[in-house]
C-alpha cells in the first residue's frame, strides 16, 4: 500500500460524509483513491503545463468573485497534481492535472455565465426604464 | 488496477451506500445552472462512492458515469446549448462517448470515473457556455432595444420640443401681432385724437380768426368810414358829402372832393361785398323838379366818379331825392347848406357774406 493514501485520508477527514463541505479537497481525494497505486506513466509534462495555465488565468481574472467554489476545486486538484507528481505517481498526477484543466474551465465559464446574466438583467432593466420613459414621454 | 483499487475500498461500514445516487431526473435549464456546483459536488461524491460501490460487487453500475449521463441528458435538452455552443456539446458528446467505451471494455473504474468526470465536467462547461451566451444574446438585444428606445426618445424629445418651439414662435408672433395690432389701433386713436383736436382746434381757431378778423374788419371800417364823417342810422352806415363839393345848380365835383371820394373809393375796393345807395339831396329853392333833377344828376355823378376808380356798377344804385328829406330847415343859409348833399349809404351785408 501506498503511503500516501494513508496521508491522503488523514487531510481530507471522512470520505465522503464531509464532501459537501469541502468538495475541491474531498473530490481530488475521492479522485485520488479511485487512481492509487499506478505510478507506472511518464511524468505528465505537458498535462501539467496545461492544467497550470488554465487554473493561473482562472485565478487572475475576476473568476473568484463569481466562482469561487468551482475555482477552489480546480486549485485543489493542480496543487494534488503536484503532490502526485513529486511522489512519483505520474498516472495520478497526469489525471489530476487533467481535472484541474476541465475544472478551472468550469470555473470560468460559471463566473462568465454569471456575469453575462447580470449583464443581461441591467441591460434589461435600462431598456426597461426607457420604455418607461418614453411611455410617459409620450403619454402612450 | 482493480486489485489495487478494491485494497483501498474500506468496509461498507464505513461507506456512506446513501451517496450513491442516481441521476436525478433533468432539471429545468435555470435550476441546472444554479444547481451546477452542487452536481459537481454530487459528482465528486458520487466518484468516490462509486469506487467503494465497486467493492461491493456491483461491477456494472458506475456512479460516476451516471451521473455524466444525466448531466449530458440535461444539456442535450437544452434547446438554445447545440446552437450557441456546439463546440462545447461536442467535446463533452465526446468525452462522454470516450468514458461509456472505457466502461463497456472493461477499463478499470477509476479510468472510468475519471472519464466519466471529465465529460460531466465537459457537460456543466457546455451548459454554462450556453447559459452565457443566452445572457449575451439577451444583453445584446437589450442594447439594440435599448438603442432603439433611446433614439425613439429622442425622437419623441426632438418632436416635443419641436412642437413647443413652434407654440412659443406662434405664441410671440401673436403676441407681437397683438402688440402691433393695438399700438397701431391706439395710434390710430391717437392720430385720429390728435387729428380731431387737431382739426377742432383748427376749426375753432379759425373760427375764432375769422371772428377775429370780422371784428378787425369791421373795426378798420368803421374806422376808415369815420374818417369819411360815417355816422350810424336806422338805414345802415351812411357818409356825407357836403354841397361844398359842388359848384351851386352845377352836379360836377369839384377838384376837392376827389379827395372823399378817393376815400370811398378805396374803401368799396377793399369790401368788395359791400353794395351802396348813393342819394342825391337839394334845399327847397327853385321848383321841385329841377331839384329832383339836380339830385339825381349829382348822385350820378359820384357814382361814375366811383365807377371811374374801378368799383363796378352793380353795386352801385344812385338816386335823387329832390327837397323831400331835409336833415335841417330851409328857413336858414346854414340849414339849406345842410340840406344840399348827397350821402352815401352802406346797405347792410347779407348774413354769410361777411368780408373777406
Amino acid at each position: 500500500m501506498a503511503p500516501w493514501v494513508a496521508h491522503a485520508m488523514a487531510q481530507g477527514g471522512g470520505p465522503v460524509g464531509r464532501a459537501r463541505g469541502d468538495p475541491g479537497i474531498l473530490g481530488a481525494l475521492g479522485t485520488l483513491g479511485a487512481l492509487g497505486g499506478c505510478a507506472t506513466a511518464a511524468p505528465p509534462n505537458e498535462a501539467m503545463a496545461v492544467a497550470t495555465a488554465a487554473v493561473n488565468r482562472a485565478s487572475s481574472g475576476p473568476t473568484a468573485a463569481q466562482a469561487p467554489i468551482e475555482l477552489r476545486r480546480a486549485v485543489d486538484k493542480l496543487a494534488a497534481a503536484r503532490v502526485a507528481l513529486a511522489d512519483g505517481r505520474n498516472k495520478d498526477a497526469q489525471r489530476l492535472a487533467e481535472q484541474a484543466d476541465v475544472d478551472a474551465q468550469v470555473a470560468e465559464m460559471q463566473a462568465q455565465r454569471v456575469r453575462s446574466v447580470l449583464a443581461a438583467q441591467e441591460s434589461e432593466a435600462a431598456a426597461r426604464a426607457l420604455r418607461e420613459e418614453l411611455q410617459r414621454k409620450t403619454g402612450r | 488496477m482493480n486489485r489495487s483499487a478494491a485494497r483501498l475500498c474500506p468496509t461498507p461500514a464505513d461507506a456512506p451506500g446513501a451517496a450513491v445516487r442516481e441521476p436525478s431526473v433533468p432539471a429545468p435549464r435555470a435550476a441546472i445552472f444554479a444547481l451546477a456546483p452542487v452536481l459537481t459536488v454530487v459528482l465528486v461524491a458520487s466518484m468516490a462512492a462509486g469506487s467503494l460501490v465497486a467493492c461491493s460487487s456491483v461491477p456494472d453500475r458506475n456512479a460516476a458515469l451516471e451521473l455524466a449521463r444525466s448531466q449530458h441528458a440535461t444539456l442535450l435538452g437544452t434547446p438554445e446549448a447545440e446552437r450557441l455552443a456546439p463546440q462545447e456539446v461536442a467535446s463533452a458528446s465526446t468525452a462522454l462517448r470516450r468514458a461509456e467505451a472505457a466502461q463497456a471494455e472493461g477499463e478499470s473504474r477509476d479510468t472510468v470515473d475519471h472519464l466519466a468526470y471529465l465529460a460531466g465536467q465537459k457537460a456543466v462547461l457546455a451548459q454554462a457556455a450556453a447559459g452565457s451566451r443566452v445572457a449575451q444574446a439577451v444583453t445584446a438585444g437589450a442594447a439594440a432595444e435599448r438603442d432603439r428606445l433611446r433614439l425613439e426618445v429622442r425622437t419623441v424629445e426632438a418632436d416635443q420640443a419641436q412642437r413647443a418651439l413652434r407654440v412659443a414662435e406662434q405664441a410671440a408672433q401673436q403676441a407681437a401681432q397683438d402688440a402691433a395690432r393695438a399700438a397701431s389701433q391706439q395710434a390710430a386713436q391717437d392720430a385720429s385724437a390728435r387729428a380731431t383736436a387737431r382739426s377742432s382746434a383748427e376749426i375753432e381757431r379759425a373760427r375764432l380768426a375769422a371772428s377775429t378778423d370780422q371784428v378787425n374788419s369791421l373795426r378798420a371800417q368803421l374806422r376808415e368810414l369815420q374818417s369819411l364823417n360815417a355816422r350810424q342810422t336806422e338805414r345802415g352806415i351812411v357818409v356825407t358829402l357836403g354841397d361844398m363839393l359842388f359848384s351851386t345848380g352845377h352836379a360836377e365835383l369839384q377838384p376837392g372832393a376827389a379827395r372823399h371820394v378817393n376815400q370811398l373809393a378805396e374803401f368799396l375796393l377793399s369790401h368788395p361785398a359791400q353794395r351802396v345807395t348813393i342819394e342825391g339831396h337839394t334845399d327847397s329853392v327853385g321848383s321841385h323838379s329841377s331839384n329832383m333833377a339836380l339830385s339825381e344828376r349829382r348822385a350820378q355823378s359820384v357814382r361814375t366818379l366811383l365807377m371811374s376808380k374801378g368799383v363796378e356798377a352793380d353795386r352801385l344804385r344812385a338816386t335823387g331825392f329832390g327837397p323831400d328829406s331835409p336833415v335841417a330847415s330851409n328857413a336858414t343859409q346854414a340849414g339849406r347848406q345842410l340840406n344840399r348833399r348827397v350821402e352815401v349809404v352802406f346797405v347792410p351785408l347779407e348774413p354769410g357774406t361777411a368780408s373777406r
